[in-house]
């Protein structure tokens, strides 16, 4: 290479017109495809690690209902289901649920609601065992995604004829539009709840 | 060496020596494309393997609906008003999962009040589960959308224990979810 250079410039010689276009192009091609390449890894990368908030907030949520649910109690004078001795207001689906939560630090049972607003799951707990004294709503997702459909179906909820469960189901995608497709989780699973559904 | 095909060379004028010939060069742009290719081919893999990651997470919570479905009935046959009805009631008859009809299948909806239906339809289209009325379940008729998830549950019953495996399959995958239910209420 330097003896290259060095005979150009000794000869007074330069380059021929078609050995700079050639050249050219090949730097030309090269680099194109380099570019290419790269912004195809940058979009990976936005899409791996979209799917990843999406799988870790989904799941957080997923769980934390799902431990919440089968956790749960009877409400027996139903101030906070609406529907008295019932686990989760009655059979049917629904968007919304209240139940009687066991709330660990107060070591008894409280008041919790799952709700879906704007695109994020929303929890809240009141302070005793009815729904007059629920405090703020607390995020269980973010607005990194967005979930679409939070559903609940209720099945069982009958004292000493049925044992309840729960079946949630969460639709989410990526708030993002940045990558294509957009990652989207369409998630399901059922809580069978712990406690026997047996009247005292 | 010596014979070269002179197409083109870089003619330096003195000494005689030689730049790249034609034939090198092609054969140098051809190395380095393969070699973009490959890197290009393994970035463009992760896309799908996120892909997959999230249908094994989707398939690992519907194993776990598998578990808690079985549990239920387990439950249901203690709280239920007939004081006959045994713990592993209506579960009896998912053992034998090695065939390509073995086990049962349950969803949601399925009545804890009668045997889990057997048979699961492994290998062919009735056994997929579909998305209506925003679940998932075996109901295919108007508005389901099926998904590529087959989901077939296996009980093993030894003594008072009933060891449950649920396979969840979709593509050429599969999650398996195992828990084992206790008789822990005396009857």
């Amino acid at each position: 290479m330097i003896n290259f250079f060095k005979n150009i410039k000794k000869s007074k010689k330069g380059m021929t017109l078609i050995e700079v276009l050639v050249s050219m192009s090949i730097f030309a091609v090269l680099s194109v495809s380099l570019v290419n390449l790269f912004t195809s890894a940058m979009n990976t990368q936005a899409a791996i690690l979209q799917n990843q908030e999406l799988i870790n907030q989904t799941g957080y949520a997923m769980e934390y209902m799902h431990k919440a649910l089968r956790m749960a109690d009877r409400d027996v004078p139903g101030t906070c289901t609406g529907v008295a001795n019932s686990n989760y207001g009655a059979d049917g689906t629904k968007t919304l649920i209240k139940f009687l939560a066991f709330d660990y630090s107060a070591g008894g049972y409280r008041c919790m609601e799952f709700s879906l607003s704007a695109g994020i799951i929303k929890v809240r707990k009141s302070t005793d065992a009815t729904d007059d004294a629920f405090g703020s709503y607390i995020d269980l997702t973010s607005s990194k995604i967005t979930v679409s459909t939070l559903n609940f179906a209720v099945d069982g909820d009958t004292v000493n004829i049925g044992q309840p469960k729960v079946t949630i189901m969460v639709d989410a995608v990526s708030t993002s539009k940045r990558v294509n497709p957009i990652p989207r989780l369409t998630l399901q699973t059922t809580a069978s709840q712990r406690n026997l559904n047996i009247a005292q | 060496m010596k014979k070269q095909i002179k197409i083109f060379r870089f003619n330096m004028g003195v000494n005689g020596e030689r730049g790249f010939t034609l034939i090198e060069m092609l054969v140098s742009c051809l190395m380095i494309s393969i070699a973009l290719l490959g890197v290009y081919s393994s970035v463009t893999r992760y896309t799908q393997q996120a892909k997959q990651v999230r249908e094994n997470f989707t398939a690992t919570l519907l194993g776990q609906e598998g578990v808690e479905l079985v549990r239920n009935v387990r439950d249901y046959n203690w709280v239920d008003i007939d004081e006959d009805t045994v713990w592993d009631h209506n579960l009896t008859n998912c053992e034998d999962c090695s065939g390509a009809n073995g086990g049962c299948y349950a969803d949601y909806l399925t009545d804890v009040n009668s045997p889990l239906p057997v048979n699961f339809p492994n290998y062919t289209d009735s056994g997929y589960l579909y998305v209506k009325n925003g679940f998932y379940g075996y109901d295919s008729t108007g508005g389901a959308t099926r998904t590529p998830f087959r989901r077939q549950i296996c009980i093993e019953e030894d003594a008072d224990i009933l060891h449950i495996t649920v396979y969840v399959r979709w593509a050429s995958h599969t999650t398996t979810v195992k828990e084992d239910i206790y008789k822990w209420l005396p009857e």
